[in-house]
């Protein structure tokens, strides 16, 4: 019983979460046509990211 | 500081390794312990394992390194859903719950889960974290024998990087470029891998075994349609064609409507000429990407060697034509290439990178031979096959090279457990099923009585290195497996022109060399070459077998059954042969013949383990 309680509430909250946070910043960045992972279809001559920082063993 | 325990786990292929002074010491994947395929869980039994055969305790291990970064992950992941967002509600739910319940936390959870091996270790501080793809390339340049090297990466997806370029020099290993998120060979071709009808993350190689059947009569399409490809090999997936960002399939909607047909359901629709010229089309697509990228960073960095890693290196067909192509002087591929192959990586560049420890390159490599898992002297093989009810008979050293040999040559099939175990997805003469491959029917009695497998599936030989230029068309060393390469033409059987014309599947029941077993339909095969410096036993048995016959080849597949994990101990390998139609089990010195077990003992192993 108590396990299917908090994954209701769990549910709710990320319903919370994907409505009222990721939606509405999903929403203005459409309008602003930015994207924040690469989708863009530009003319570029490569796809390459090229790596700018140094290795670290930190979370 | 000398220990470095390294670990991948809760996304496929769970593994932990150890490393001593910069020496690799053990290695395993979980999934051989918890007889669970592709395990993702914590790997409890990998560690205890390579905490046991190394004699330390979890306290005395200086450094726990884990292979990719969570919290940048979680940072793709939030990114993409705001991307596409109000698409991807459902998924985002789940996902919600699995980091709610750990992820968001692992640093904690890790430290919990570790304490359950020793309660003295205290130190939260000594779990750390190194990324996905920087494990590795670092699994791929440090134990190869180069001093200097380009290094590729691909796989699916780490953190944001799908694939990387990097340069090993001595002790240093620099990523200097990537591709990212959602721009995935890996991805791209998993996605064909489930339109194919088979398991995305372990099916890839199924569907690189069907695409010699096909004709790539769709490569133009997925071209054109589907991924863009420049010059220098990066490229870009229309992401419109799936489904894989922020949904629970691979491919969407508009992917059926290229292709008219939706994604084939194995339970009910066989697979078809469709479903082989899709699987040539793709591995044709990705072969061109491929070179093309290692054309033009041969041109850009000038460097003649080169490391592989990442799950798009166990493409050994993609190898061969790298191999084929002599773009670089020398080619050497990390045997665990996918993600437990990571935890090997991440203990390496703590080592090396972090720590600026040296780097002692070996002549071959520093993998021996990946022979890193779990071995059983012969008294503890005795107690348990006793234990078991077994019937078996120990033979000398040379009478159990003699019977085997025997066995193979009388059309035998036998599980062949010697040793260490492998560490990685191939089977390298230590847990493996061997046979003859000059049998014609031998591919088919092993496909449908042995391993229960799709008919299709061809298998691999391992040959006495020195013989190998006698047989194939390979002129580089395969100790690993991850190199496909064609029969030397003299042995090579043409097909008429009406056997051209048979049905893919059919052209298998045509004898096209003079090792049809091992010979795919294009008169490709795996293979392995065997020269005796880290399995002794297992090369003495290809020259008793070369000196009976006159053939330095053996089929060798893994110990197991379709969808069971590779066989670790005895018991394993035991109930394998019970529930198979193996005629032997050579375990040690030990020689059990099918014959002689009680019928109580065999087992319904058929349905046991869950089809991958």
């Amino acid at each position: 019983m108590k396990k299917i309680i908090i994954e209701i509430l769990i549910f709710l909250l990320a319903f919370l979460i994907f409505w009222f946070l990721i939606f509405p910043i999903s929403l203005i960045l459409k309008f602003f046509k930015i994207s924040l992972i690469d989708l863009k279809k530009n003319n570029q001559k490569t796809y390459w990211y090229k790596k700018k920082k140094k290795p670290n063993f930190n979370n | 500081m000398k220990v470095i325990l390294g670990i991948s786990a809760f996304y496929h292929d769970s593994a932990a390794c150890l490393i001593d002074e910069g020496k690799i010491i053990a290695a395993a994947q979980e999934e051989r312990f918890t007889r669970i395929k592709h395990d993702s869980n914590y790997p409890f039994n990998s560690i205890e394992y390579v905490l046991n055969f190394s004699g330390y305790k979890l306290n005395q291990v200086d450094k726990i390194i884990f292979y990719e970064k969570p919290f940048l992950k979680l940072d793709r992941l939030i990114k993409t859903y705001i991307t596409y967002a109000p698409k991807g509600f459902s998924s985002f739910t789940q996902f919600f719950l699995t980091w709610l319940q750990g992820k968001i936390f692992q640093k904690n959870k890790l430290f919990k889960l570790l304490k359950k091996h020793d309660v003295n270790f205290n130190d939260k501080n000594r779990i750390t974290f190194s990324e996905h793809h920087l494990s590795h390339a670092s699994s791929a340049f440090f134990p190869s024998p180069f001093e200097k090297a380009l290094v590729l990466t691909a796989d699916g997806v780490g953190e944001w990087a799908t694939t990387t370029v990097a340069i090993g020099n001595g002790n240093k290993l620099e990523i200097k470029k990537e591709i990212r998120f959602p721009h995935s060979l890996g991805l791209l071709y998993s996605a064909f891998t489930y339109f194919a009808g088979f398991k995305v993350n372990s099916g890839e190689y199924k569907l690189m075994g069907l695409a010699p059947y096909g004709n790539p009569i769709f490569y133009e399409i997925i071209k054109s349609k589907l991924i863009e490809i420049k010059h220098d090999g990066s490229f870009r997936l229309n992401q419109e064609y799936f489904d894989y960002s922020v949904g629970f399939k691979m491919t969407s909607e508009k992917f059926n409507q290229l292709f008219k047909k939706k994604p084939r359901d194995s339970k009910k629709e066989k697979i078809t000429q469709f479903d082989m010229d899709l699987a040539a089309s793709i591995q044709k697509v990705t072969e061109e990407v491929i070179i093309k990228i290692l054309k033009s960073i041969k041109e850009e960095f000038n460097i003649e060697n080169l490391c592989l890693a990442g799950g798009v290196a166990l493409n050994c067909v993609a190898n061969g034509q790298i191999i084929k192509n002599e773009i670089f002087k020398n080619v050497w591929i990390q045997p665990a290439s996918g993600d437990a192959g990571g935890s090997l990586g991440a203990a390496l560049a703590y080592w090396h990178l972090h720590l600026n420890e040296e780097r002692i390159v070996e002549k071959k490599d520093s993998m021996k031979g990946s022979y890193l898992g779990p071995k059983f002297s012969q008294s503890e093989i005795e107690k348990r096959l006793r234990k078991i009810g077994a019937k078996y008979e120990l033979l000398s050293d040379n009478l159990i090279l003699d019977k085997s040999v025997e066995l193979i040559n009388e059309g035998k099939v036998i599980g062949w457990f010697q040793g260490r175990m492998e560490f990685g997805p191939r089977a390298l003469g230590s847990r493996s099923i061997l046979g003859d491959p000059r049998s014609q029917k031998m591919q088919k009695i092993l496909n449908m009585k042995v391993k229960f497998r799709e008919s299709f599936r061809p298998f691999a030989p391992s040959i006495l290195k020195n013989d190998l230029k006698d047989w194939f068309e390979l002129n580089s060393d395969s100790p690993y497996m991850l190199l496909v390469s064609n029969i030397n033409h003299k042995i090579q059987k043409k097909m008429t022109t009406d056997e051209e014309k048979l049905f893919g599947i059919e052209k298998l029941n045509i004898s096209r060399s003079k090792i049809p077993a091992v010979t795919h339909v294009d008169y490709s095969a795996r293979i392995q070459t065997v020269d005796g410096e880290y399995n002794k036993k297992f090369f003495d048995l290809l020259t008793k077998f070369k000196d009976l016959t006159g053939c330095p080849i053996l089929i060798n597949t893994s110990f197991n059954v379709r969808g069971e994990p590779i066989v670790n101990t005895p018991e394993d390998a035991f109930n394998c042969f019970m529930g198979t139609e193996l005629d032997a089990l050579i375990i040690g010195n030990f020689c059990l013949l099918k014959r002689n077990q009680k019928d109580s003992l065999k087992k319904i192993y058929k349905e046991k383990f869950e089809l991958d």
